[in-house]
């Protein structure tokens, strides 16, 4: 695992190497990956222009929500969206020459489609989150900052581990790609916001099915002292980290289990 | 004898195809791409394995890494089942696909080796002795420092090769390594596949279209068609057995009618110049005096079969003979 995570560093550096040389498409497109970003901020923050909370939320507390819950999308998305390549690779055939090398085949995707461009959302989840905090006015007592930074590890960990699972649909259907980004950016949509505007089946959703809720939004409904939803166990609300490596370690089999059938099957 | 690096035992691959029967309706059907192939290649052998598209060649070849498993049937490659222990054995196989690379297409030919050898965790003596003597014998000096993507088709197949390689492995399994390079490029790559093998006993297993490859190249030729081995045997033997006849070139003085004789067959006629086909074992000498003594003859010379009408012939024996189906019709 150690040596695995080595060995994808020397990819992703190679992998930066050959991306430099096109430098100022790479300043274009991460530009455009922020600014595409912040747009949907923007959207976010024009209803509050109208309304004064959403759901019994302010707009710094849904800052605060938007911020830690998109850096853990954008940090995923930055290490291993480039799985979603799987789709195009098990089409044209070269998803084969991945199995010919002493290394697992989710280190080399994520490494050979390494994209540093992703680093624009990061910049701009960032800054939401900067700009909540200059917003909020709270006291951050070391339980508030430790919830928080836990908070953005478990959310990376879990949208890493929708990243892998929607990913490997591939593995079945051809073109199922498109299936998992409902999942993924669908799922970035749902839990940016406060849980409390959503229909009953909406929340359960994010809750159990991608078990976004855990991640990040009842640790920032606790920062933020706010009340847990209806429909979520209150109890529930410690167990993101418990969740989160659960989550991987289901798409990680989901992923072995595609790759079996890919294995016997062909394409 | 020690047990061969590359044995195949009853190997059966079907796939399941589902298509449309109607609008909504789709009906499986199966088929076998491997039909019970059985093969042993001892250590040091470079064995060309040939045959028609769609005969079952790269479907075998990726039993044979690991990429596919077998649906029945025993593989060992090494010792190793590449069904368990595929990623144990990627550090025993080398492969080269002559329409893909293997290498970082953005970056310096020297750097998909550095690559190579975190990916391969070689030991940094072992790698830098053996890439010095692999970039020599290649001779990639020269664009060692070039990205990948600016190299020439014979320059990148080299260098495919030499990744390939670096690691050290027993067998080597190349996939039209000559397609689409030159006749300089190709004896190059010929002869440097004759030199490791003869130097570093790495056994090759060799797919290709090209049958001049082959015969330059092979110590064994391996014919098969519709998932099954057709012919087995040194490229002399298959001659042998399929290339029965030899042609006579024979130029007359003037135009005339076809050569008649018993035994003879005017396979081509081109002005005075006539293709007379004759069975091998037929004495050439007497056959040229017996022509002789019918017309003025200016010049004579002796066609041996050609490997590709050979591998015709192969091709089209197996075709007249199969009456096994080769699929199977399943609901």
């Amino acid at each position: 695992m150690v040596d695995e995570l080595r060995l994808w560093r020397v990819l992703v550096a190679a992998r930066v190497r050959s991306q430099w040389q096109y430098r100022t498409s790479f300043l274009l497109y991460a530009c455009g990956s922020f600014l595409g970003a912040l747009v949907d901020f923007v959207a976010l923050s024009a209803i509050f222009t109208k309304v004064p909370q959403l759901g019994g939320w302010s707009f710094g507390e849904v800052a605060f929500l938007y911020g830690v819950s998109g850096l853990g999308f954008a940090l995923a998305s930055f290490a291993v969206a480039s799985v979603g390549n799987l789709s195009r690779r098990v089409k044209d055939g070269t998803f084969d020459s991945l199995l010919l090398r002493p290394l697992g085949t989710i280190t080399q995707l994520s490494a050979e489609g390494f994209a540093l461009r992703r680093i624009g959302r990061v910049a701009q989840a960032g800054c939401v989150l900067v700009l909540s905090l200059m917003l909020l006015e709270l006291s951050w007592t070391p339980g508030r900052v430790a919830v928080t930074t836990v908070a953005i590890a478990c959310g990376t960990l879990v949208y890493a581990a929708v990243f892998l699972a929607t990913a490997a649909i591939s593995f079945w259907v051809i073109d199922g790609a498109e299936v998992g980004n409902a999942f993924t950016y669908g799922g970035n949509y749902l839990s940016n916001q406060p849980l409390d505007i959503y229909a009953r089946w909406l929340r359960s959703f994010a809750t159990f099915v991608i078990p976004l809720a855990f991640a990040a939004y009842l640790p920032v409904a606790w920062v933020l002292d706010k009340p847990v939803p209806a429909g979520i166990p209150a109890d529930l609300m410690w167990a993101g980290p418990v969740v989160a490596v659960a989550a991987l370690l289901a798409a990680q089999a989901v992923w072995q289990a595609g790759l079996h059938t890919y294995r016997s099957t062909g394409t | 004898m020690s047990e061969p690096l590359i044995r195949l035992v009853d190997v059966r691959k079907s796939f399941v195809l589902r298509e449309r029967a109607g609008r909504v309706r789709r009906t499986k059907r199966e088929v076998l791409a491997v039909n019970g192939i059985s093969l042993d290649v001892p250590a040091g052998q470079i064995c060309g394995y040939i045959g028609p598209n769609g005969a079952g060649k790269s479907t075998t070849v990726k039993i044979l890494t690991g990429i596919l498993t077998a649906t029945s049937g025993t593989v060992r490659v090494a010792g190793l089942d590449p069904r368990t222990r595929r990623v144990e054995l990627t550090r025993r196989i080398g492969v080269v696909f002559g329409q893909r690379t293997q290498l970082w297409w953005d970056l310096p030919l020297a750097d998909s080796f550095e690559l190579l050898r975190h990916v391969y965790r070689r030991d940094l003596d072992d790698h830098r002795s053996r890439l010095s003597t692999l970039v020599e014998v290649l001779d990639l000096g020269a664009f060692l420092a070039t990205p990948v993507r600016q190299l020439s088709l014979g320059q990148r197949m080299r260098g495919d090769l030499a990744a390939a390689l670096l690691h050290a492995p027993d067998v080597l399994y190349l996939d039209e390594p000559t397609i689409g390079l030159d006749v300089v490029s190709k004896a190059r790559v010929g002869e440097f596949l004759r030199r490791v093998n003869a130097e570093q006993g790495v056994t090759v297993l060799l797919t290709t279209h090209d049958l001049a490859d082959v015969e330059r190249l092979c110590d064994r030729l391996v014919v098969i068609d519709r998932g099954r081995v057709i012919s087995d045997g040194t490229v002399a033997q298959i001659k042998q057995t399929f290339g029965r006849t030899r042609t006579l070139v024979v130029d007359f003085d003037e135009s005339r009618a076809p050569v008649v004789l018993e035994g003879i067959t005017a396979v081509r006629i081109d002005g005075p110049r006539q293709w007379l086909s004759f069975d091998r074992t037929t004495s050439a000498a007497q056959l040229i005096a017996q022509v002789m003594q019918q017309a003025s003859v200016r010049d004579v010379s002796i066609e041996e079969p050609h490997i590709d009408d050979v591998v015709r012939q192969v091709y089209e024996r197996a075709a007249d003979r199969s009456l096994t189906p080769e699929e199977t019709d399943s609901g």
